[in-house]
């Protein structure tokens, strides 16, 4: 049982975390064998859904916590101050997997797949092609009918933890003659299936969780299809809203913790009558502006919280905290110096946002503000959903 | 007409923006130095019980964003906001300053420096002769009836209001960069200390009187933002060039994008921060700062985006980069909002260690 109260919920929060993270699994997590790996985060996994802190957001019937909204928020601001390893290769099993099931999933597929996502069964996701990323309603992955099955050929890319997943969220062509928003159907693939090849792709930083998967005459059952043929580009819309609102905390506080570090090691003594050093101005700004987009996220919060329309910011929250991070981690770099030079290369599976060693995660910074549909995408969105300015090009 | 109101207001304060900045419009000749007392905006923010209007310091952050989205010329961001919230506070609150600038009887100018600065040159005067001569910048009309002039005496910061009709004060127009709104010279001359009718005493109140300063100043800023981002959308749809409109470039659209991007954090951070407890400036620093500088560079942006039309004086666009960079010049000097900011993030830290 958990306190309703929010600031005793939020100290028991932080208390669980401080008990509970374990010291030899570091968010780092570095070369270990692959299978350790995993071994490890999904005890990791199955001790926060002990309090339903993995999937705080999912209904108690389905492994999560039936938390609310706030809760949620603390939950994610907690963890990523207490250093809590993240969910890492089960992101899809606890977010993306059952927001698009319970959108628009049979029940038979509901209950076959969302408490064992929850519990540690690992999904990918098959979206983004080699030709089709930006332009992600370009795809060409083919699914034709051949009686109850399809048969699926093509080729997909920047897919993390395909590797390890058990099963793959896949969107692909099923009617290349309509125009190519309406031609794509929604597909749960199982990746053990024959004509399935998955390669790591090293990511700049020397860590390599994306991957490629090859998909050669797959075969998948017609009931694995989600939702009507033809309606996989508005179902994975769904795929896609469930990253909004408080799941764009844990990289705000690890921005904020970043900064923390960053201000014990620089000289942040002033005086009322003295100037500010130019390093003093540039961490109060980022340190203010840390701010400003954590209260842009608490808004979305509240207006879920209240059942308020407003305007879907993720667009604006997803620019804005990637370019800080960059700004935290140039400037993590610079206030080093040379120190900051004399890092290893990292291998591995994944690295959190802000470690400390500001090269890497400067090198890393550009994961964020290309993934997720890129800052550029993002600016089309804003510019076009939001603002309503006309189109650029007559889209087929 | 499209509005870009910050999405977390409540439906009523949505409407009071509306109303407030339909009532100022240029048109009406309704932006003056009193603009808004006719109504009792003087009063909003400011305790029923000590004469003010009752009403929340976020609905007064709703009415000064309204001032600054018509570049209006009201004293009330700093006559409401700064000094009539400072006599309205504390230990022993000021009924009858709260109650005349309430009713919009009673404007004052502030000045423009640092109030620990101006304080500090004026030590040694009042120290030995008790009387105060100064000269400095406010931001006022030059009909204002109070002066406010920082000072401490016996280790204890005060605010000293002093009659502009003195014959010891004068106060001249000043004519300053942002010519949307009143600045004056101030000059006091052998002005005996107990002239003051209304004196503010309290410990820290320079940095409230920043903090608050601050805020205010802030959401003047992202007004003036808000309308020249307003006025850009509207001629990116409507101005053609090479066959269509200019907003279908995405050049042009990604500046578009950015400054909608820098408008949304700053109204977000100031209408959280509008309600934070002035006795913790540190969010109230850190809004301003944000705001500040996100406003001018938006405002910046609308000049650009309207090309040649952008750069005439006709257009006006300059006037809202005008209006946001004053702004931005004035929270972090005479504010020191990035000092201060700094500064309540070393005491929180020193407290938690």
């Amino acid at each position: 049982m958990h306190p309703e109260d929010p600031d005793e919920f939020r100290t028991w929060v932080r208390s669980w975390y401080a008990e509970h993270v374990p010291a030899q699994l570091a968010r780092e997590s570095a070369g270990d064998g692959d299978a350790d790996y995993v071994a490890a985060k999904t005890q990791w996994l199955r001790e926060l859904n002990t309090v339903g802190f993995a999937a705080p957001h999912l209904d108690k019937n389905w492994g999560g916590g039936g938390y609310s909204i706030r809760q949620q928020a603390m939950i994610y601001e907690e963890a990523t101050r207490g250093r809590a390893p993240d969910v890492d290769m089960f992101i899809l099993s606890v977010l993306h997997m059952p927001a698009t099931l319970l959108n628009a999933g049979t029940p038979q597929q509901q209950d076959e797949f969302i408490r064992a996502g929850v519990d540690g069964v690992i999904w990918c996701q098959g979206f983004s092609e080699p030709g089709s990323g930006s332009d992600l309603a370009s795809l060409r992955t083919r699914a034709e009918r051949s009686g109850d099955e399809y048969i699926v050929n093509g080729q997909k890319i920047w897919s993390s933890h395909s590797r390890f997943a058990r099963w793959c969220l896949l969107l692909a062509r099923t009617d290349p003659a309509v125009p190519k928003h309406r031609g794509i159907s929604y597909f749960i693939l199982d990746m053990q299936t024959p004509g399935v090849d998955v390669r790591p792709i090293r990511q700049s930083t020397g860590v390599s969780e994306f991957c490629e998967i090859f998909l050669q005459d797959v075969r998948i059952p017609a009931s694995r299809r989600i939702g009507q043929e033809g309606d996989g580009w508005s179902i994975a819309q769904s795929t896609l809203v469930a990253e909004r609102g408080p799941n764009a905390l844990p990289a705000i506080e690890s921005l904020s913790v970043g900064l923390d570090w960053l201000g014990d090691e620089l000289d942040l003594e002033v005086t009322a009558a003295g100037d500010l050093t130019a390093a003093q101005a540039t961490y109060g700004s980022l340190l203010a502006r840390s701010e400003a987009i954590r209260s842009l996220v608490y808004d979305a919060v509240e207006a879920i919280e209240y059942n308020q329309e407003q305007v879907n910011l993720a667009s604006v929250i997803k620019v804005a905290t990637s370019e800080l991070l960059r700004a935290v981690t140039d400037f993590g770099c610079r206030s080093s110096g040379v120190d900051a030079l004399f890092a290893p290369i990292r291998e591995g599976h994944a690295r959190p946002l802000v470690s400390g060693e500001w090269f890497t995660d400067y090198i890393n910074s550009w994961g964020l503000s290309i993934a997720q549909g890129t800052n550029e995408i993002q600016r089309n969105i804003i510019a076009e959903r939001i603002l309503s300015l006309p189109r650029e090009v007559r889209r087929s | 007409m499209i509005t870009y109101a910050h999405e977390g207001m409540s439906e009523e304060s949505r409407h009071l923006s509306d109303l407030a900045a339909s009532y100022l419009d240029r048109d009406s000749g309704r932006g003056g130095y009193r603009a808004g007392t006719e109504l009792g905006w003087a009063g909003i923010g400011l305790p029923e019980e000590l004469g003010g209007s009752g009403g929340s310091a976020r609905e007064l952050a709703v009415l000064v964003e309204a001032i600054g989205y018509r570049l209006a010329a009201s004293s009330i961001p700093w006559t409401t906001g700064v000094v009539g919230r400072l006599a309205a506070s504390g230990p022993r609150p000021i009924a009858d300053l709260v109650a005349s600038i309430s009713s919009g009887k009673l404007t004052v100018a502030i000045p423009v420096r640092p109030p620990a600065r101006l304080a500090s040159g004026l030590a040694d005067e009042i120290r030995n002769r008790r009387v105060i001569s100064a000269e400095f910048e406010a931001l006022g009309p030059p009909d204002a009836e109070l002066l406010a002039v920082p000072a401490v005496l016996a280790e204890t910061e005060g605010i000293y209001l002093v009659a502009a009709d003195n014959p010891a004060v004068s106060l001249t127009e000043q004519s300053a960069a942002d010519f949307t709104r009143p600045y004056l010279k101030a000059t006091i001359t052998d002005l005996p200390l107990a002239d003051a009718p209304f004196v503010i005493e309290s410990a820290l109140l320079f940095e409230r009187w920043q903090a608050l300063l601050a805020v205010m100043l802030g959401f003047d800023a992202i007004g003036s933002a808000r309308r020249a981002f307003e006025r850009t959308i509207e001629y990116a749809r409507i101005r053609e060039q090479f066959g269509r409109p200019i907003g279908s470039f995405q050049a042009y659209k990604h500046r578009c994008a950015t400054a909608f991007i820098e408008l949304k954090l700053a109204q977000s951070h100031s209408f959280r921060a509008a309600g934070a407890d002035p006795a913790l400036p540190g969010a109230m620093f850190a809004a301003a700062s944000v705001s500040a500088s996100s406003a001018s560079f938006i405002c910046g942006e609308a000049v650009q985006l309207h090309g040649g039309i952008g750069f005439t004086w006709e257009a006006g666009l300059h006037s809202h980069l005008r209006r946001a960079r004053a702004d931005e010049l004035l929270i972090e000097d005479a504010c020191q909002a990035s000092k201060g900011l700094l500064l309540t993030r070393n005491r929180l830290r020193a407290a938690r260690e």
